[in-house]
């Protein structure tokens, strides 16, 4: 496939699946897909660089030596965690919330007369 | 200063963008948004929060370097003596219980002093969640009219928050 940039081999395994849907799942697929989540001019180079420059600062200022043999979540490490399929990782955080509290158990909070509303 | 609610997919990307910048890894478009949009929120051009529930899965990973340095960056909206009458309303249209707490407390929230009600809106990277919204939005408005007009101030002028994806809310804040 020649589309002028380079493809990655992932992706073309998506346009794959794309291409063998029904009318019908591409339909129901065009409304689930983020329309501008990979466009670049979301959020520029600088900006990003900016970002992560910050966070590297403030996440290095807590710890030394970040591995990726750390642990991270329900017993994997950072490494096993990366490598998981989406729908695994998932499932992880969907075991992390489940037993959230209610809005029946949180304590109410009273709000002042004056408090700011949504522009 | 406008006040966002990010929800549990937002603070899950952020976390793991966190995560990859420590160990030198490289991020996904996703992971990059999320966290452009929390460093806008360090800056002091939103005020991020999250949902209790959100907090309570942190907690549970606040060993984690990323966690805490997340956790240094927002504040937890807090339910108030509406939130939950407005979530039993929402349940009625269809949404799950994580998605009503979240609209209810969007809504009906407020901080720790009592010093806002609701946010401007909640970001998520839900989009069934958005879709759905947009589909009762007109429905909600009228029903939450017909429940405020009932009450006291601050409590009567509450509105329904806007639901956007990061990169909607970067824009508006750009």
């Amino acid at each position: 496939m020649s589309i002028g940039i380079s493809v990655s081999p992932r992706v073309l395994r998506v346009l794959s699946l794309i291409r063998h849907l029904e009318t019908q799942e591409r339909s129901q697929l065009g409304q689930l897909l983020p329309p501008d989540i990979t466009s670049p001019s979301v959020v520029s180079e600088e900006a990003r660089a900016e970002a992560v420059e910050y966070f590297q600062d403030e996440t290095r200022r807590r710890a030394a030596s970040p591995s990726l043999e750390d642990p991270f979540i329900a017993g994997l490490t950072y490494r096993q965690y990366f490598a998981l399929a989406d729908d695994e990782a998932d499932a992880l955080w969907e075991d992390l919330g489940a037993e959230v509290p209610s809005l029946e158990e949180l304590p109410v909070i009273e709000v002042r007369s004056d408090a700011r509303l949504p522009a | 200063m406008p006040a966002y609610l990010l929800d549990k997919s937002v603070a899950r990307r952020t976390i793991e963008g966190l995560a990859r910048v420590r160990r030198s890894q490289p991020l996904y478009p996703e992971q990059v948004v999320c966290l452009t949009l929390l460093y806008a929120g360090a800056r002091d051009r939103f005020t991020a929060y999250i949902t209790p529930q959100s907090l309570h899965i942190m907690e549970r990973l606040s060993a984690r370097d990323e966690v805490r340095v997340f956790l240094a960056e927002v504040e937890v909206i807090q339910v108030t003596r509406y939130t939950r009458r407005w979530d039993r309303r929402l349940h009625e249209h269809g949404f799950t219980r994580e998605d009503a707490a979240i609209l209810s407390l969007s809504t009906f929230g407020t901080d720790l002093a009592g010093g806002i009600l609701g946010v401007d809106a909640v970001i998520t990277l839900d989009f069934p969640f958005i879709k759905n919204f947009h589909t009762h939005k007109t429905t909600l408005n009228r029903r939450l009219r017909a429940m405020t007009r009932q009450l006291p101030a601050p409590f009567r002028h509450a509105s329904l928050p806007e639901l956007w994806q990061p990169t909607r809310a970067l824009a508006e804040l750009s």
